[in-house]
């Protein structure tokens, strides 16, 4: 019997239940192989422990935004969708080769079996979105996960964001991202990234308004966190 | 029992998103009050809710609470009455709207979808009530002492921010209808930005200690009618932080009574 058998509770209330504030969700697609070793690693483990803090201090964000981590280096996912306040950010460790097309597939599946979860406990939700952050380009076949995002985004199904970091192939990253053009980030200014993330989520989370521009300011402003 | 005249409240305020980016209030609300030669007096009361990414959303919203009002009143002064409308009747009133809508557009220099809006109308007589929607929001009606219900549930896409609009004819095709004899004499429409407050979505249920709140002051209005002041208050209270905190979406809240004693 592993662990979470034994810590499984019998009776709980399903989230749901508890909070059927509409949801936002997020995933994150983050790159843990070896090359991301040492002070990104460390950065990026701050940032997202810093990213739970900010959406905690916005009231609707802290019920509706809903959170995943898939890493990839191997591919694992790291933290369930989960609300700010039950989100544990995991701390990643820097390891492996970057199979990043099947981290993308595997983040495309786990937003369409959300939305089904959704629907099933008849909560309204926002189109997802998908965070990529990479500092280096696939070791696997990453034709299939370009399919699935082109498919996807096409069909609204959610919204796909690739940011590169110092390293990263931005051809490759261009070619995977489709519509919209990866961003560079500066430095290892992840916790502005993060900031800025959770500013965007915390905006969507309230917002009633299709197609309005959820970023609050414009990440690749002089004093933003990233470039084209 | 005869019921009394209608009092009514209504107010639309800018969401803060469109505060934002200096857009206008897209949301329209109207009331008209008819003298029917069949059945005296007819009350119509319509909310639009002009689509947040369409150019000239609040001209459409308007236009589309005025021709609407300008075909019921054909109807009425030819001799119908309230409870011999059906869906037809709907349909076609919807499509001279759009209509309507195209004239300006082609004027404008504009598209058909630049007027893009939804559409919620109550048509109220003395004996029966007709409701039509395309889109979200909703129209709720008092049925218990303190229990209300909602007509039609909003018509929402996949996401909570998407709908539908009267300017797509697919979206005529699925426009919702009803007619009824059940006296009705309280109820409120209002535009997608108030549904967060009242609406819970996982039961599909209407928060009633809300309207029982909002409607009182309109029935105990002493004047029959359209009451400014009272619709002041309420445009107040649709802008102040507790109700921005929660939306940032244009809002609109058109309440009527005609349970009070007068």
């Amino acid at each position: 019997m592993s662990t979470s058998d034994l810590e499984q509770v019998p009776f709980k209330a399903n989230d749901f239940v508890e909070n059927p504030e509409n949801r936002c969700p997020c995933v994150l697609v983050l790159d843990t192989s070896s090359s991301m070793q040492g002070q990104a690693i460390a950065e990026l483990n701050e940032g997202l422990a810093q990213f739970k803090r900010e959406l905690l201090t916005d009231e609707m964000a802290s019920k509706r935004v809903e959170v995943a981590v898939i890493g990839f280096g191997p591919v694992r996912l790291l933290s369930s969708f989960a609300t700010p306040d039950a989100f544990v950010p995991p701390t990643l460790v820097a390891d492996g080769d970057t199979p990043m097309g099947a981290a993308i597939q595997q983040a495309v599946s786990l937003v369409d079996q959300r939305k089904q979860e959704y629907r099933q406990y008849g909560i309204a939700y926002y189109r997802p979105w998908i965070f990529l952050i990479t500092d280096g380009e696939p070791t696997d076949s990453y034709t299939a996960a370009v399919e699935a995002l082109r498919d996807g985004q096409r069909r609204k199904h959610f919204e796909f964001f690739a940011v590169g970091v110092q390293g990263a192939n931005m051809n490759v990253l261009k070619q995977i991202s489709g519509e919209r053009a990866p961003l560079n980030l500066k430095g290892l200014q992840f916790r502005e990234m993060f900031r800025w993330l959770s500013n965007s989520l915390s905006a969507k989370s309230r917002s009633q308004v299709l197609d309005a521009p959820v970023a609050v300011e414009n990440p690749t402003a002089p004093q933003g966190w990233a470039s084209i | 029992m005869a019921a009394g005249a209608w009092r009514i409240a209504g107010a639309s305020a800018v969401g803060t998103s469109h505060l934002k980016s200096g857009a206008p209030c897209q949301d329209a609300f109207r009331h008209s009050v008819f003298t029917s030669p069949a059945e005296g007096e007819v009350v119509l009361l319509t909310v639009s809710d002009g689509a947040g990414s369409a150019r000239f959303a609040d001209v459409g919203a308007d236009l589309a609470c005025r021709e609407f009002a300008a075909n019921l009143e054909l109807y009425l002064a030819d001799g119908n009455c309230v409870a011999s409308l059906e869906a037809g009747h709907i349909r076609k009133w919807l499509d001279n709207v759009v209509e309507a809508l195209a004239v300006r557009a082609a004027a404008e220099e504009a598209v058909l979808r630049d007027y893009a809006c939804t559409f919620l109308g109550a048509i109220l007589s003395n004996t029966h009530a007709a409701f039509v929607q395309v889109g979200d929001g909703a129209i709720v009606v008092r049925e218990g002492p303190e229990d209300w219900c909602y007509i039609f549930w909003p018509q929402h896409g996949e996401y909570i921010n998407t709908t539908r609009f009267i300017t797509e004819s697919a979206s005529l095709d699925l426009l919702n209808f009803a007619v009824t004899s059940n006296v009705i004499n309280e109820l409120a429409i209002f535009s997608d930005g108030i549904e967060p407050l009242v609406l819970h979505y996982a039961t599909n249920t209407v928060h009633s200690p809300f309207f029982n709140e909002m409607i009182a002051p309109v029935r105990a209005l002493p004047e029959a009618g359209f009451d400014t002041t009272l619709s002041q208050q309420l445009g107040s209270y649709l802008s102040s932080p507790q109700i921005c905190s929660r939306t940032d979406d244009d809002k609109t809240l058109l309440l009527a009574s005609r349970a009070g004693t007068a």
